[in-house]
C-alpha cells in the first residue's frame, strides 16, 4: 500500500464498508483560508442528523427499531440525498432551502460541495462530557490536567496568529482557551459588542475605555502579578484593543435577504471583511451552540437544530459562493455521538463515534457523499454504541493542510494512518 | 504546634490555585459586591431584574450551569488546561460587567433615585476627593499613593473636570468609578 506511479494514491478496502486512501499528504493543498468550526456542545446525535442507510439498510432498520420514539417515522426515501445514490442520508431538514437561496445542504452534498463524515470519534472516549471535551479541546490522545493546552492555542503559537485570525462567536462557556499570548477575539455577537448599549448617556464607549484603562493601569503598578492577575490585566488590555479592532468587522455588510443566527452572520462578516480588504490571513472562526445533550425529547430538539443548521448553512454558502467558498471549509464537531437505544424520555445517552458533516468549495470532486467509514450493524459494540473508525483529529489535520499549515505542529501526538482525502489536489 | 504549622504551611492546599487571592471573582460575586458597596435596596425589583439579566449576559446562570464542568472556574483543570478564570475574562464577559453596572445605575435613575443618593447620605456637592474617599469606604479598598492620582485624574480630568452639579458628569464618573473599584485587584481576586 502506498503511492502508485504518477503520485496516485492507492486504495484498499479496510473493512467491507470502509474504503480509505492511505499515503502521504498531498503537497500542494494550500488553497484554503477560512476554517469555520461549528461546535455543537453536548454530543449531537449524528446518527439522527446523518443516518446511515447502509448495505441493505441494516443499521438504518436497527436504528428505526431501537429508537422508535425518534426515528420510527423516518424512511430511507425521506433521508436519501436527492439525485445521489448513496449509502448515507441526511435529515430531511437538510433539504430546506430558504427563499432566494440556490442550494440546500443536500444539494451541496449532491454537488460534491459537502460530505458526511462517517464513524468519526475521539482518540479516547469514556462517555464523560469532561474527558470528551478535554480530548476535543486539547487534540491530544493523553492530555494532562493543568499542563495540556488547547489545540487552537498551539496553532496560534506555531504560526504567530493574531487575535483577528481566531474568532469565537456564541457563548464560549465550555471552551476555555488559555495561552500566554494574545487570546482570540471572543464575543457573543458583533452587533451587540459595544461598550455601552445606551450610547452617550453615560459617556458611551469613550467613558468605558477610560474606565478599562484606569483599571489596567492600577494592575500595571503591581510589582508581581499572580498568573490570574496578569490574565486579568491582559484581558482588560485586549478588550480595549478589541473594541477598536471590531468596528470595521461589525459594520461589514452581509446578505440582507436573510436573518442569520448571529454566529453565522458574524462569521460571514469576518470573511466578507477580509475579502473586501484583500486580507489573505488564515482565519479560524468557531461558532458555538449549546443544547445538544439530548437525554430527552431528542427528536424535537434535533429537528429544530437541524433546521437552524440547514438554513444558515444554505445562506452561508450563498453568501460566499462567488467570493470565498472555494477557500472556505466548514465542519461540524461535537464531543461524541449517542447510544443506539432511546430511553423513556425519548432521548439517548452518551455514545462514542458519530457521523458529522464537512462543507467546502475545495472538496475533492467525484468523491461521493461519504468520507470516512459507513456505519454498519457490525460496527456496533454490543448493539449499543458505534465504534470509531476515524480519529476526529484527522478531519482537522486535513483542514490545516488545506490551509497550508503543518498539522504536525498542532496535533503533536496524532499520526494520520488513515487519510480522508477531503480536499482536491 | 510547630509540627502542626509546618504541615499546614507545607500542605498542597496552601499552594492551591483555588486559594483565596488567586481567583477571578465570578459575575455573581462581582455584582453582590457592587450592590453592597452601592447600598442598593433589596426592594428595588428593577435593580434585581437588571442584575438577573446582567448575570445571564455574563454567562452566570446560577441554577443552570452550561454543562457538567460548569463555567470553567479558576483553578479548574479538568479540561486539561490551567484555567485562569477565562470564562469570566473573555472580551464579551468583561465588557458585560461594565454594561451591567451601568444599566443598574441607569435603572436606579429611572426609578427616581440616583446612585449618588445611595452612596452619599446627602449630596452636598462633594469634591472629587470626597467622592473618592466615599468609594474607598464603600468598596473597602484603600488606594495607595501610586493608585490614587491615577483614579483622581480619571475622576477630575483636565478636559472635563469633576462637576457635582452636572447630572451627566456625576452619572458617568460614578459609573466609571464603580467599575474601576469593582475591577480592582483587591475586588477581582479573592
Amino acid at each position: 500500500m502506498g503511492l502508485l506511479a504518477g503520485g496516485q494514491v492507492a486504495l484498499r478496502t479496510l473493512n467491507p464498508s470502509l474504503l480509505i486512501a492511505e499515503g502521504p499528504a498531498p503537497s500542494s493543498l494550500a488553497a484554503g483560508q477560512f476554517f469555520i468550526n461549528i461546535v455543537l456542545s453536548g454530543g449531537a446525535d449524528g446518527l439522527y442528523l446523518f443516518p446511515p442507510l447502509g448495505s441493505g439498510g441494516n443499521l438504518f432498520n436497527i436504528l428505526k427499531a431501537r429508537r422508535p420514539s425518534i426515528m420510527s417515522a423516518m424512511t430511507a426515501a425521506s433521508v436519501a440525498i436527492p439525485g445521489l445514490s448513496s449509502e448515507i442520508g441526511l435529515h430531511t431538514n437538510f433539504r430546506r432551502k430558504p427563499a432566494g437561496m440556490s442550494s440546500s445542504v443536500a444539494d451541496l452534498v449532491a454537488a460534491g460541495q459537502a460530505r458526511v463524515l462517517g464513524r468519526v470519534g475521539m482518540a479516547q472516549l469514556d462517555g464523560s462530557h469532561d474527558s470528551a471535551m478535554a480530548t476535543l479541546l486539547t487534540g491530544l490522545t493523553s492530555w494532562n490536567a493543568g499542563s495540556s493546552g488547547h489545540w487552537v492555542s498551539r496553532w496560534m503559537d506555531a504560526y504567530a496568529m493574531q487575535p483577528t485570525q481566531v474568532w469565537r462567536f456564541g457563548r464560549q462557556v465550555g471552551f476555555p482557551l488559555t495561552r500566554s499570548g494574545a487570546l482570540p477575539i471572543s464575543v457573543d455577537n458583533l452587533a451587540q459588542y459595544q461598550w455601552n448599549d445606551r450610547g452617550s448617556a453615560l459617556g458611551g464607549s469613550a467613558e468605558a475605555t477610560r474606565s478599562f484603562d484606569v483599571a489596567k493601569r492600577l494592575l500595571d503598578l503591581q510589582p508581581n502579578l499572580s498568573p490570574h492577575a496578569e490574565h486579568l490585566r491582559t484581558a482588560l488590555e485586549e478588550t480595549i484593543q478589541t473594541s477598536n479592532q471590531l468596528t470595521p468587522y461589525r459594520n461589514q455588510a452581509t446578505r440582507s435577504d436573510y436573518t442569520y443566527l448571529s454566529p453565522f452572520r458574524d462569521a460571514a462578516r469576518v470573511i466578507n471583511r477580509k475579502i473586501a480588504t484583500a486580507d489573505t490571513s488564515t482565519t479560524y472562526v468557531q461558532l458555538s451552540f449549546d443544547g445538544f445533550d439530548t437525554h430527552s425529547s431528542q427528536a424535537a430538539g434535533l429537528d429544530g437544530a437541524s433546521q437552524m443548521l440547514a438554513d444558515n448553512l444554505s445562506v452561508f454558502y450563498e453568501e460566499l459562493k462567488n467570493t470565498a467558498w472555494s477557500k472556505t471549509v466548514v465542519v461540524i464537531s461535537t464531543e461524541f455521538g449517542r447510544k443506539i437505544p432511546t430511553g423513556a424520555e425519548s432521548g439517548s445517552d452518551h455514545g462514542w463515534a458519530n457521523n458529522s458533516l464537512v462543507l467546502s468549495g475545495g472538496l475533492r470532486s467525484g468523491a461521493g457523499a461519504l468520507a470516512g467509514a459507513l456505519p454498519l450493524a457490525s460496527d456496533l459494540q454490543n448493539g449499543n454504541v458505534l465504534t470509531t473508525a476515524i480519529d476526529q483529529r484527522q478531519t482537522f489535520w486535513e483542514i490545516l493542510e488545506f490551509l497550508g499549515h503543518d498539522p504536525a505542529r498542532v496535533f503533536t501526538d496524532h499520526t494520520p494512518s488513515q487519510r480522508l482525502r477531503l480536499f482536491g489536489i | 504546634m510547630k509540627e502542626f504549622l509546618r504541615r499546614v504551611l507545607n500542605s498542597s492546599a496552601m499552594f492551591s490555585t483555588r486559594a483565596r487571592g488567586n481567583c477571578i471573582n465570578s459575575p455573581t460575586e462581582f455584582m453582590i459586591q457592587f450592590l453592597k458597596a452601592g447600598n442598593f435596596s433589596s426592594e428595588s425589583l428593577s435593580a434585581l431584574a437588571t442584575q438577573r439579566q446582567g448575570l445571564a449576559d455574563m454567562n452566570h446562570y446560577l441554577l443552570n450551569a452550561p454543562n457538567v464542568f460548569a463555567w470553567g472556574m479558576c483553578g479548574d483543570s479538568t479540561l486539561g488546561v490551567d484555567n485562569h478564570g477565562e470564562a469570566w475574562l473573555q472580551n464579551q464577559m468583561l465588557l458585560n460587567r461594565y454594561r451591567t453596572v451601568n444599566n443598574i445605575l441607569a435603572q436606579q435613575h429611572a426609578d427616581g433615585f440616583a446612585v449618588k443618593d445611595l452612596l452619599f447620605p446627602s449630596w452636598n456637592n462633594p469634591t472629587a476627593t470626597q467622592v473618592l474617599n466615599r468609594f474607598e469606604e464603600a468598596f473597602n479598598i484603600t488606594l495607595n499613593d501610586q493608585e490614587r492620582p491615577i483614579v483622581m485624574n480619571y475622576l477630575n480630568r483636565a478636559d472635563a473636570p469633576w462637576n457635582p452639579s452636572s447630572t451627566i458628569i456625576v452619572r458617568e464618573r460614578l459609573a466609571g468609578l464603580a467599575f474601576i473599584f469593582g475591577t480592582h485587584l483587591k475586588s477581582m481576586l479573592q
